[in-house]
């Protein structure tokens, strides 16, 4: 299991300032951009990381690496930036593919395929975005939370089965 | 099927227009939203469809297999698997666990395909259906058609917006009524509707 504190603790404390100057040229890290940012509570795993386990935690995290294996950040957000590549079943509060990804997505509150997002694999959300340009091979599944409710206005390009008693009438 | 010629007429030449689908629209509309739809799209996946279904409880199944079926060789010596085995890998329905499939939107697929591959599709199809289960699809009419399958999307005016993205036309298959029950068998034709672009909309059924 890996745990996304530690990975914040270890990143944070390579990227000091005063060492610097001591990483050689050759270092794979290619990324200026803070590794974490303590504003918003994000990890993010770098373009040139690689990750084999199963990753949790109690904060958003940003994939610019490779990961496979399982994530999951119930109640946060994942993000598979355009460079990353995940090759794991994710299970987080709202997912954003804008890189690949192959494997099933469980998405508390939203799954979201940006148009370079290339998608194989099954989605269970209440609301999934496809974007004009997106690459998806799979099944997407509704996931009632309170069958019953009234429905809420639909989003462009979403789909919502957390309510359904109306009928869409386009 | 006939030599590849270049379009001819203003009409072939519009590559994206909108069109009514009055069976599309009357088989959607015949699903109800309040009870769990299995719904199987051949297309690539597009928001359209998830526009549409924004408010039901459903599963889509969206394999994006289209070119892997176009690509098929269905030669004796082509050293692929069964063409059973191929449907199973390609359209992974398998996740439905026994639920039969409400609808099935074909598109105008059936044109391009070879008739063996064709055959194989619509008897896996056949195993993931039950008598409620409603297959859809154009048929082009004319003698020529476009060289590629056209892109579909339905829109909140309740028409599909075509894009065709080839210039070049080709020989349709010629498929008339007691053709398409013998090539989709169970399935037999349950309605069918000329439309103004040369299309035949039709609605299928598990005999």
């Amino acid at each position: 299991m890996i745990d996304m504190k530690q990975i914040k603790e270890n990143v944070s404390n390579r990227i000091k300032p005063h060492q610097t100057a001591e990483i050689p040229a050759d270092f794979p890290v290619r990324e200026s951009k803070p590794v974490v940012s303590a504003r918003d509570n994000t990890a993010a795993i770098g373009a040139s990381i690689r990750i084999k386990g199963d990753v949790s935690g109690d904060e958003n995290l940003v994939i610019q690496g490779h990961v496979e294996g399982t994530i999951k950040l119930q109640g946060h957000n994942v993000t598979i930036s355009k460079t990353g590549k995940v090759r794991a079943n994710i299970e987080a509060n709202q997912i954003i593919v804008e890189g690949e990804l192959q494997g099933d997505m469980l998405g508390e509150e939203k799954v979201i395929i940006r148009e370079t997002g290339n998608v194989y694999g099954n989605i269970i959300a209440p609301r999934v975005t496809l974007e004009d340009g997106a690459m998806f091979k799979g099944s997407i599944e509704m996931e009632p939370r309170q069958k019953g409710m009234a429905a809420p206005a639909p989003a462009s390009n979403t789909l919502s089965g957390s309510d359904n008693t109306d009928r869409k009438t386009a | 099927m006939m030599p590849m010629r270049a379009v001819n007429t203003a009409a072939e030449q519009d590559a994206r227009y909108q069109m009514n689908s009055p069976l599309l629209f009357g088989a959607l509309q015949a699903l109800s939203p309040d009870s769990s739809i299995g719904l199987l799209d051949l297309a690539p996946a597009n928001a359209s469809l998830l526009d549409y279904f924004a408010e039901y409880y459903c599963k889509l199944y969206l394999p994006g297999c289209r070119d892997e079926l176009l690509s098929l060789d269905t030669g004796i010596d082509s050293g692929q698997p069964p063409l059973a085995v191929t449907m199973a890998s390609l359209l992974p329905l398998r996740q439905a666990q026994g639920r039969p499939l409400d609808l099935v939107l074909l598109w105008d697929l059936p044109n391009y395909l070879d008739q063996s591959v064709l055959s194989a599709l619509i008897s896996y199809l056949a195993t993931h259906s039950s008598r409620d289960t409603v297959l859809h699809t154009y048929v082009h009419t004319r003698q020529t058609m476009p060289d590629a399958p056209g892109d579909y999307r339905l829109t909140v005016e309740q028409k599909v917006k075509v894009e065709i993205s080839t210039a070049w036309n080709t020989g349709s298959p010629g498929f008339y009524l007691e053709l398409i029950n013998k090539v989709f068998t169970p399935f037999r034709v349950d309605r069918g509707m000329l439309l103004a672009n040369g299309l035949q909309e039709y609605i299928l059924r598990r005999a």
